[in-house]
C-alpha cells in the first residue's frame, strides 16, 4: 500500500534553464541534487539551454527547483526558467546525457574566470598533481572567452585543442562527479601548457625554475613582459622606484596611473583603503582592477599614480600570478603590454617584436590567446559597483535589452566597445582601446567578426556615430544592413537608460569631452529631453570657438587661451610658460575663425580650469587635466561659482563668463588651488541641479538621466546625484555599462532598433 | 541634410569624391572618366593623349612663391605629368570681375607665358569673360592642356612592398597661401612650392617601367592622394612618420595652427609609387633635380586586406589616416 501511495505522489517535469549554463559545472551539480532530493530522470545541454528531466515526490521536486534558482553553480547565471509538465516514465536513477546539438536560442558567452580557491589549493598541494603548476584550472575557474574560437564551448573550438589530454585528465574530464567534468581546459603539467623565459632578443634563458628566476629578475629591477591571461602584461616590482622609471620611460607614459597587483589582501588594505564591498569584488572570480583611496603616507613610489589619490590595485588572478608572490615580492607593477595607444599583445611573436624596446625578458607560454582582454576597472560608488572599463571577467557584456532585431553597433572611437543584439539580449564586448591606431583597429574589425560568429548574429541594422571623422565609418560599406546614424550624447543617455530600464522621457544630462552635435558643432555639455527613440536639445553650455582641432586636446593650454580670449582677457598674463609668439598667432586664427570649432564641451571646460591655475599644460593621457584638477578638490569647501542660465528661444543656455571671472579673481588674490578647484566643481554642481529644476518644472518631469565621461569624476557625480536627489529627482547614473565612450554602443543600438 | 552645395564639397576632400561620384560619374560615365586619374588618356589612332583641365580661384592672387598665372599652369601641366605625359599645349579661361586692374591682368599673363616658356609648352588657345562687380572675386582663371604619352607609359597594379616617393618638401603651398590669406603675424620664410614637374619624366626616363603610379598632392594634401591611390589599389600604405619631409618652420606652424600638414596642399610635388628593387635607384634621379632635393621614400604598400593608410611613428603608434573630411573637428574625446 505504501507503494501505491508514492506512485501516486510522483510527479514528472521538464524543466529547461536559459542563461550561462555550459562549462560551468551545472550537469554535475544537479546530478548531485537529484541524489538529495531523490528525483529520477536525466539531464543534458540542448544548445544553450539545460534540459532537466525530473520525477520524484511533488515536494522534493519543488525544493530541488527552489534550489537551483537560488544556489545555481557560482559561475552560471539563470536568465529564465521553464517548467513543463509531463507523464510519469519510471526512471530508476538520474543520468547525465551527453549534449543533443540542437539549434538553440540564446548564446550566453561565459567570460574568463579567475582561479578559484580549490584550484589554488592542489597548486600549493605538495602531494598534489597540480603543484606549482600555472595552468590549472576546473569547471569554477579559468580560461574562457579569451581562448574561445567557436561556439558552443568546447575543447575542440578553443586553443587548448593543441594539447591532448593525459589518461587522468581525460578520466577527470568525463566524470561527472569530478569538479573538472567537461572542464574544456582542463590540463596538468603532464599534458597542458609549459612556460619559458625568453630574453628580449627571443633567445630562451635554461633555467630549472622559469618562475624563481622571473621573480630574481624583478628582484634586480628587471622589467618582464609577462603573457598572462588575455594578454601581454608588463610587469616590474612596485617598490622599485628606479624600474618603475624605467618603465615609465621606455613605455612613454610619463604619468598615466599604473595598476599594482598585491600579494594578498592584507598588502591591499596596507596601501588603501578597502570597505567591505571593495573587498568583496577585489575577491570575486572576475578579479577586476578596483580603484580605491590611498592611504597616508603612501610607501610605494610616488610615480605610480602621480596625479591622483586613486590608485587600481587587483589581486591575482591565476596560479601564475600567485606564484610571483614569492620571497619578499609584494606589489607588482601590472601595465597592459603595449606601446603607445596600440591594442594589448596576445601573440607570441608580435609582443617579442613590439615589446622588446620596453621589457627586458619575456615570460611565454604555449597555450594561445584567441581574443585579448585587459583587466578590467572598476570603482565602488555609493554602494554600487560602477564600471569604467569592461575587459576580463566582465567581457562580452550581456545586458538584457529587449531589442529584437539583429543589430551591430559600431561605438565611439576612443574607448571604443561594439555591441551586437539579438532576442532580446545585448552583447558589449570587450573594451577594444583606441582605434584611431591601425592596429588597434584590425583587432576591433576581427573582434567584431568573431564575436558575430559566436553570438550567430547576421546584422539587419549597423548603428554609428555621427561623426565624419570616426574610423569606425570605414566599416559601414561591409555590412550589408540599414545604416542608422546616431548622435553621441544621445547615445550616451539612452545607455544609461537601458541600463534602469527606463523608457523615458527623461531629463538627461551629459558631461563630456567631444561628440559631434546634430548642429555640427562639438557638444559636451548637453541637457536634453528625451526617449530612446528621440531627443531634443533643451539646454546646453554656451558655445565658445576653440580653435586647433584635435591638437587643441591634448594642449589644454590652448582651451583656456580660447576662452580667455572669448572674454576679453589677455591670456599671457594667466599662461606665462607658454610662448607669446604661439600665443599670437592661435590668437590670429581665432579672429580670423581659422581651423576653429564652436563646443559646448564641458570637458573643455574643465581642461581650460586646470590650464589657467596651471595645473596641466599638456596632456599625455586621457582626460589628465580633469583627474589632476578632481584631486585637489577639498570636499570641506561648500563655495562656488555662480553661472547665469539664460534662455535663447526655447533652449537653455549656461554661461561660465562668471565663473571663469570669479576664478581668475580668486588667482589674483592667491586663494588656494583646492579652494579654487572645489568652488568650480560646486559651480558645475549647482547650476545643473538649477537647470534641471527649470527643465523638470518646465516639461512636467522627475526622471533624470546622467552619462558622459565627465561623470567619471567622483565629486561632480556624487555631488550632483545627492543635490538632485534633494530636490525630489529620481536620478540614474550608469554604473554597469560604462558612463565613459565604452558605453556609446549599446546606446547606439537599442536607438537604432527603435529608429528602424 | 539640405540638398546645397557647401564649401566643403569643393576642398578636394571626401565630400567632393561623393558630388563626383554622386553626380558626375553618374551623368558622364564612361570608361575613361572612371579611371579617375590626374589627367584623362585618350587613344587616338596609334597616339596616347593626356587631357587634363583645372579652375583656379586662388586667394591672394599673389603670393609669396607664385601667383594664380603660375599655379594655373602648373597645376595642369603636372596633371599631365602624372600620367607620363610630355605636357604640349595649354588653353587659358579667364572670367574677369569688372574693375580689375589692367596692370594686375597683365602681371598674370606675364606669369604665366614665363612658366609655359620654362615648361616648353604653348598656350594655344583662350577665352575671356567679363562679369559685372561683385559676382565673382577678381578673377578665376582655368587652364586645360594636352600631353603626349611618353613610351607607351601605363599605370601599373600596386603591389605589397612597392615604394611611396614623394619629390619633395610637403604642406608648403597650403601653409603659404593660408598665411598670407589669414593675415597670420608669423616669423618665417614661408613660400609655396608651385613648380611645373615636366622635368621629372625626362630624368626618370630609364626608368617609366618601373614607375607604377603617380599622383599630384594638390587640394587634401598627401593624406588624400595616398588614400586614393590606397583606394585605387586595393592595397593598404604605412607612412613612416620620420621620413616625411617637411620644412621646420612649415612644421611649426602647422603645429601651432593645430593643423595636420599631411591634409595641406602641395603645389610642385608629385607622389610616386615605384617598384622596391629599384627605389633607391629612382630616388636618387628624383634627387637630382633642382627642385626635388628633398624627396624621400616615406612609405611602402602593404598587402592588407583593406585599403587604410596609417603613419607610424618612432614609438610604434600607427594613426589612420583618412582621406580629408572637411573641417578638422576635434575626435579626441
Ligand atoms: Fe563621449
Ligand atoms: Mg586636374
Ligand atoms: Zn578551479
Ligand atoms: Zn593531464
Amino acid at each position: 500500500m505504501p507503494d501505491k501511495e508514492k506512485d501516486t505522489a510522483m510527479k514528472g517535469y521538464i524543466i529547461k534553464i536559459f542563461g550561462i549554463v555550459q562549462g560551468v559545472g551545472f550537469r554535475p551539480y544537479v546530478y548531485n541534487l537529484a541524489h538529495k532530493y531523490d528525483i529520477r530522470g536525466f539531464v543534458n545541454n540542448s544548445g544553450a539551454s539545460l534540459v532537466i528531466d525530473a520525477e520524484g515526490n511533488k515536494e522534493h521536486i519543488r525544493e530541488f527547483i527552489l534550489h537551483l534558482i537560488h544556489d545555481p553553480p557560482q559561475l552560471a547565471r539563470i536568465e529564465s526558467i521553464e517548467i513543463i509538465c509531463r507523464n510519469v516514465a519510471g526512471y530508476k536513477g538520474f543520468a547525465i546525457q551527453k549534449s543533443d546539438g540542437k539549434e538553440e536560442n540564446f548564446r550566453f558567452i561565459s567570460t574568463d574566470v579567475g582561479v578559484c580557491p580549490e584550484c589554488m589549493e592542489e597548486v600549493s598541494d605538495m602531494n598534489s598533481r597540480w603543484y606549482q603548476y600555472p595552468f590549472t584550472n576546473c569547471t569554477k575557474c579559468g580560461p574562457r572567452y579569451s581562448i574561445i574560437e567557436d561556439f558552443p564551448y568546447d575543447r575542440k573550438d578553443t586553443t587548448m585543442k593543441l594539447f591532448d589530454m593525459c589518461p587522468s585528465c581525460r578520466e577527470d574530464y568525463e566524470n561527472p562527479l569530478n569538479r573538472r567534468f567537461h572542464a574544456q581546459p582542463t590540463c596538468c603539467p603532464a599534458c597542458g601548457p609549459t612556460l619559458s623565459l625568453l630574453d628580449r632578443q627571443g633567445e630562451r634563458i635554461q633555467c630549472d625554475d622559469v618562475i624563481g628566476t622571473m621573480v630574481e629578475l624583478i628582484k634586480r629591477g628587471k622589467i618582464i613582459a609577462m603573457k598572462g591571461l588575455g594578454g601581454f602584461h608588463l610587469v616590474c616590482n612596485a617598490e622599485d622606484q628606479e624600474a618603475i622609471l624605467l618603465l615609465r620611460q621606455r613605455k612613454h607614459r610619463p604619468h598615466k596611473p599604473l595598476a599594482i597587483m598585491a600579494k594578498d589582501m592584507e598588502y591591499i588594505k596596507n596601501l588603501c583603503y578597502v570597505n567591505e564591498m571593495e573587498e568583496g569584488i577585489l575577491q570575486s572570480n572576475r578579479k577586476p582592477i578596483v580603484l580605491l583611496n590611498r592611504r597616508k603616507p603612501f610607501v610605494l613610489p610616488e610615480i605610480i599614480a602621480p596625479d591622483t589619490q586613486k590608485l587600481g590595485m587587483m589581486l591575482p588572478y591565476t596560479p601564475l600570478h600567485y606564484m610571483l608572490f614569492q620571497k619578499d615580492i609584494h606589489f607588482l607593477v601590472m601595465t597592459s603590454g603595449n606601446t603607445s595607444n596600440a591594442p594589448i599583445q596576445y601573440q607570441d611573436e608580435e609582443a617579442l617584436n613590439t615589446l622588446n624596446t620596453i621589457a627586458d625578458y619575456f615570460l611565454m607560454h604555449n597555450r594561445h590567446i584567441h581574443t585579448p582582454v585587459d583587466d578590467s576597472v572598476v570603482r565602488v560608488f555609493q554602494k554600487r559597483e560602477m564600471t569604467t572599463r569592461i575587459g576580463r571577467g566582465y567581457a562580452p557584456f550581456i545586458v538584457k535589452t529587449g531589442v529584437k532585431n539583429e543589430i551591430l553597433a559600431l561605438g565611439a572611437e576612443q574607448k571604443s566597445t561594439f555591441c551586437l543584439s539579438k532576442n532580446g539580449y545585448g552583447y558589449i564586448s570587450q573594451y577594444l582601446g583606441d582605434i584611431k591606431d591601425f592596429d588597434a583597429y584590425k583587432l576591433y574589425q576581427n573582434t567584431i567578426e568573431h564575436l558575430i560568429k559566436l553570438t550567430n548574429i547576421n546584422p539587419e541594422i549597423i548603428a554609428y556615430d555621427m561623426h565624419p571623422g570616426f574610423v569606425s565609418r570605414n566599416n559601414l560599406d561591409k555590412y550589408k544592413g540599414k545604416k542608422v546614424s546616431v548622435q553621441h550624447h544621445h547615445a550616451h543617455m539612452v545607455s544609461c537608460m537601458v541600463e534602469h530600464r527606463v523608457n523615458g522621457p527623461v531629463i538627461g544630462v551629459v558631461y563630456d569631452g567631444t561628440g559631434y552635435g546634430s548642429d555640427g558643432n562639438v557638444w559636451g555639455g548637453e541637457f536634453f529631453i528625451g526617449t530612446i527613440k528621440e531627443f531634443e536639445r533643451v539646454g546646453h553650455f554656451k558655445y565658445v570657438s576653440l580653435q586647433g582641432g584635435d591638437q587643441s586636446v591634448k594642449e589644454p593650454w590652448r582651451i583656456a587661451l580660447c576662452y580667455l580670449d572669448a572674454l576679453g582677457y589677455d591670456p599671457r598674463h594667466y599662461l606665462d610658460e607658454i610662448r607669446s609668439e604661439k600665443i599670437d598667432v592661435i590668437q590670429q586664427a581665432l579672429k580670423a575663425n581659422m581651423n576653429c570649432y564652436q563646443s559646448s564641451s564641458v570637458g573643455r571646460l574643465f581642461d581650460c580650469i586646470s590650464a589657467i591655475l596651471g595645473l596641466c599644460h599638456e596632456i599625455s593621457y586621457d582626460a589628465q587635466a580633469a583627474i589632476i584638477l578632481e584631486n585637489v578638490v577639498d570636499p570641506t569647501i561648500h563655495d562656488f561659482y555662480r553661472m547665469e542660465v539664460s534662455a535663447e528661444g526655447k533652449v537653455l543656455q549656461i554661461d561660465y563668463k562668471s565663473m571663469i571671472e570669479g576664478v581668475l579673481l580668486d588667482l589674483d588674490y592667491g586663494v588656494p588651488l583646492s579652494i579654487i578647484s572645489s568652488k568650480f566643481h560646486n559651480a558645475l554642481c549647482n547650476t545643473t541641479v538649477q537647470v534641471v529644476q527649470m527643465l523638470s518644472e518646465q516639461y512636467g518631469l522627475s526622471e533624470v538621466a546622467l552619462s558622459g565621461g565627465c561623470f567619471e569624476n567622483q565629486y561632480l557625480l556624487s555631488k550632483t546625484v545627492d543635490k538632485l536627489r534633494h530636490i525630489g529627482m529620481k536620478v540614474f547614473y550608469n554604473q554597469k555599462i560604462p558612463i565613459n565612450d565604452s558605453g556609446v554602443s549599446i546606446g547606439q543600438l537599442v536607438i537604432a532598433d527603435q529608429t528602424v | 541634410m539640405d540638398n546645397t552645395i557647401k564649401l566643403c564639397h569643393g576642398n578636394g576632400g571626401s565630400h567632393t569624391m561623393q558630388l563626383i561620384h554622386d553626380i558626375f560619374y553618374e551623368y558622364f560615365h564612361n570608361p575613361i572618366l572612371s579611371k579617375g586619374l590626374d589627367s584623362a588618356v585618350l587613344e587616338i589612332g596609334q597616339e596616347r593623349i593626356a587631357f587634363t583641365t583645372d579652375t583656379y580661384v586662388v586667394k591672394p592672387i599673389f603670393f609669396s612663391g607664385g601667383d594664380m598665372g603660375k599655379l594655373s599652369v602648373c597645376g595642369t601641366i603636372n596633371d599631365l605629368v602624372a600620367v607620363g605625359a610630355k605636357p604640349l599645349y595649354i588653353s587659358c579661361g579667364m572670367i574677369i570681375e569688372e574693375g580689375l586692374d589692367i596692370g594686375l591682368l597683365e602681371r598674370i599673363a606675364a606669369s604665366m607665358a614665363e612658366t609655359a616658356h620654362f615648361a616648353d609648352v604653348k598656350i594655344v588657345t583662350g577665352d575671356t569673360k567679363v562679369v559685372e562687380k561683385g559676382a565673382i572675386d577678381q578673377i578665376f582663371i582655368n587652364t586645360s592642356g594636352i600631353g603626349q604619352i611618353r613610351n607607351n607609359y601605363r599605370t601599373q597594379k600596386i603591389h605589397a612592398g612597392d615604394q611611396v616617393i614623394i619629390t619633395g618638401t610637403i604642406a608648403e603651398h597650403g601653409t603659404t597661401i593660408a598665411i598670407e590669406q589669414y593675415k597670420l603675424k608669423v616669423k618665417g620664410d614661408f613660400r609655396s612650392d608651385c613648380a611645373p614637374l615636366h622635368g621629372i619624366l625626362e630624368q626618370l626616363e630609364a626608368y617609366m617601367g618601373n614607375i607604377k603610379f603617380m599622383r599630384d598632392p594638390t587640394r587634401g594634401g598627401i593624406a588624400t592622394a595616398l588614400n586614393e591611390i590606397a583606394v585605387h589599389s586595393g592595397c593598404g600604405i604605412r607612412l613612416f612618420e620620420k621620413n616625411i619631409p617637411i620644412r621646420k618652420e612649415v612644421a611649426a606652424i602647422n603645429e601651432i595652427l593645430g593643423i595636420d600638414p599631411l591634409y595641406v596642399a602641395c603645389e610642385g610635388r608629385m607622389v610616386l609609387v615605384v617598384d622596391k628593387e629599384k627605389s633607391i635607384e629612382i630616388l636618387q634621379h628624383i634627387q637630382q633635380l633642382d627642385h626635388c632635393k628633398e624627396a624621400q621614400i616615406i612609405g611602402e604598400c602593404i598587402n592588407d586586406t583593406e585599403p587604410y593608410v596609417f603613419i607610424e611613428n618612432s614609438f610604434g603608434g600607427k594613426r589612420i589616416i583618412r582621406p580629408l573630411e572637411g573641417e578638422m573637428i576635434p575626435r579626441i574625446c
